[in-house]
This record gives structure tokens, sequence and C-alpha cells, in this order.
């Protein structure tokens, strides 16, 4: 069931290949409303909606489709084929790849940053020695769900294409972030090289952020609440105040972070060091938890696909409490 | 004969993403105008993003 709480790799392919159906079928719409008014050949069109609908793809080929179609209601015609002609060039992604902010195409980088985050500038390019010390936790994580939680290690994979890293500010007062995840970058998540200072921190990082894209997917075909935008609420994570999706949004990672410091528990895979973190970590995660499902119960107008995808949240939440 | 814009040749409830904001268009329309390029993304994508995603990890 796509909406259970235990994370799977069927599941994160399953909702990979509706994305890229979805993708394929407006891109085949748009083929057919506008392309010959802006030069696109419908063989090229046919090509590429075959090739998204048979494998995994990049993150830009969902970021330069949602930018052609605002091209397209600006009518900035010279935009949109330009647009138009980044998508016809995107070759399929196979598998995961971890890369600092900068390592791709200028205008990639420039679409990450200013997708990603308010404020674009809060992404630099992070210097060797933090990057390799990044990587080395991103493959020290991986290795560790591997061991204890393979599941969720599998659905991480399965959900993200791109793990992106990026050097947040290092002035403890600044702004800054610990990771990013965007709607129209599917299969992509930011990680800030400073955000984490352990193996665990890691591991609860692309848990937490590999939720966002899997909550995405489920949104594919609708919202998790029926709130307005504009009604903003407290957020257990964030000093700002969220709409009720991101309160859904915030809660539901908080579980998920939680589901996996727990299997690692169990699992026995975690140092003495470790273990002590994880436990401090679970109380929190169970504050945060109540206090975001406390604000959704008073809140929040929840959809049907919202109800089931927080039953699972609460429900695994109540047990692993009371145990 | 005056050639319709191509904006108007498109209807959001074909589009993947737009579909769920189609009555919302001509905010978003308003929103975004003249902004195309840098922000555009930003701009939309809090709307849009209200509804079906948001951006998420940014901290204070």
């Amino acid at each position: 069931m796509l909406t259970s709480f235990e994370p799977s790799s069927a599941r994160g392919e399953a909702l990979d290949r509706g994305m890229r159906n979805r993708l394929a079928d407006s891109v085949d719409y748009l083929g057919t409303s506008v392309g010959e008014a802006i030069g696109i050949d419908p063989a090229d069109v046919a090509r590429l909606t075959a090739s998204l609908r048979a494998a995994r793809q990049s993150p830009h080929a969902f970021g330069a489709y949602y930018e052609l179609v605002l091209a397209l209601e600006q009518d900035d015609l010279d935009e949109a084929r330009r647009l138009f002609d980044e998508l016809l060039s995107q070759a399929p992604f196979p598998r995961l790849r971890i890369a600092s902010i900068e390592n791709r195409p200028q205008p990639e980088v420039e679409r990450y940053r200013r997708m990603f985050l308010d404020a674009p500038e809060l992404a630099a390019e992070p210097g060797p020695a933090l990057l390799k010390d990044c990587r080395d936790r991103i493959a020290a994580a991986f290795a560790l769900l591997d061991a204890g939680f393979p599941q969720m290690a599998e659905e991480i994979r399965a959900l993200l294409v791109e793990i992106i890293i990026a050097a947040g500010p290092d002035d403890p007062k600044a702004l800054t972030f610990d990771g990013a995840s965007h709607y129209m970058l599917w299969g992509a998540t930011l990680l800030n090289a400073r955000g984490q200072a352990t193996v665990l921190d890691t591991a609860q990082a692309l848990a937490h952020e590999s939720g966002h894209n899997l909550l995405f997917g489920h949104c594919a075909s609708g919202s998790l609440a029926d709130n307005a935008d504009d009604e903003l609420f407290a957020s257990p994570l964030r000093a700002d105040p969220r709409p009720m999706d991101g309160i859904i949004h915030a809660a539901y990672v908080i579980a998920r972070m939680h589901q996996t410091l727990n299997r690692l528990l169990a699992a026995g895979v975690l140092d003495a060091e470790q273990t002590a973190a994880a436990r401090a970590d679970l109380a929190a995660h169970e504050r945060n938890f109540r206090a975001g499902d406390g604000v959704i119960r008073g809140g929040a107008r929840l959809t049907e696909l919202g109800d089931g995808v927080l039953a699972g949240a609460r429900d695994y939440m109540a047990a692993a409490v009371a145990a | 004969m005056t050639k319709r814009p191509l904006s108007a040749q498109l209807d959001w409830n074909n589009l993947f993403g737009f579909e769920q904001v189609a009555g919302d268009r001509d905010a978003i329309r308003r929103e975004i105008s003249g902004r195309l390029g840098a922000k555009v993304g930003n701009k939309v994508g809090n709307k849009v993003g209200a509804k079906i995603g948001t951006k998420a990890g940014v901290k204070a």
C-alpha cells in the first residue's frame, strides 16, 4: 500500500514511475498544443516522452517542464523554445548521483539555487575538504542504513536520483538550512555540508529529505489538506509560520526520522556514542511530532489522502511511544 | 483575424502540477508577470507548493 508508513523500494519505484508518466502525458499535451507554434518536431516530442516513461530522469527534466509552462503562460516564446530544447536534451539518469552544487552546467546550478532556497546565496560551493567530509558521511550513512534499516536505504535510493551538496553559512548566527527539497525538482535533495555533524545525523537527514519527496509523489494528484495557502500555523521545525501542508510535511518527516533511529537501535548497529545520541534525538522527535500533530489536529482540513498518510505516521508514533 | 496567444491555448487542467491550481491561474499569472527568469520558480513554487508540496528545511 503506497501510503503505508513502512518504507520500501517498490513504493519508491512506483511513485517515480507515476511522476514520470504524468510528466510524459503533459509534455505530450504541450507538444500537441503548442509544439508547432514554437517549432518543435513531433518526432522529438515522441522520442522524449518515450524516454520519460522508460527510465529515471534528472530532476531538471521536471524543473525545465515547470519553467516551460510558466514561460508559455507569459507568452515568452523564445524562453519556451529554449526550455523545450533543454527538455529534449535530457538523457535518462539511471543511478543516484552525489555531487556538489556547482558540479553541473551553469543553468542547472542557478535553477537548483533559486528553486531550493528563498535566498540562493545560502547554498555556496563547498571547499574540497568540506565536500569530502560530507560525501564520506553520506556513504557511511547509507552503509549504516543498509546494515540496520535496509528498507529505508532502498526506498531512499528509489526516491532520490541526486543528492546535491552545498555549504551553508559558517556564521552560527546566520539564517541557514540543513536540507531542502522541492516538488518541482522530483528526485533531488539539497544537503548542507555543515548541516550534519555525524553519520547518524546524515542518516536522519536522508530519511527526512526523502520523506519530503515521498509526500510530493503522493500529492501528484491531490493535496494533503484543503486549508488555504495563506492560513499559517506554527511549525515544530521552523521559526517561520507555515501553511498547513508544511506542518504535515514536518510532522511526517519527524516520524520518519524517529522510525529510522528506532530501527537502527533495535538492529544493534549503533556504537555507544551513537546510541546515546539516538536516544536523545528520539525524545526530541517525540516532542516535535506531538507539537506538530497538535497543530494539525487543531487546524487541518485533511483530505482523504492526507488522512491516510498521517494515519500511518500517527499509528507508528503511538506504537513506538507505547513500546 | 487575431491569433490567440499560446497561453490561451493551454488548459492547465491538462498539465501535471498545474491542474491543482488551475482555479488560481489568473492570480498566479499576475504574480509572475514580468518576473520570468530568476525568481519565477520561487514565486510559483511558493504558490503551488502550498497546495501540493513545499520547500522544507530552512531554519532560523
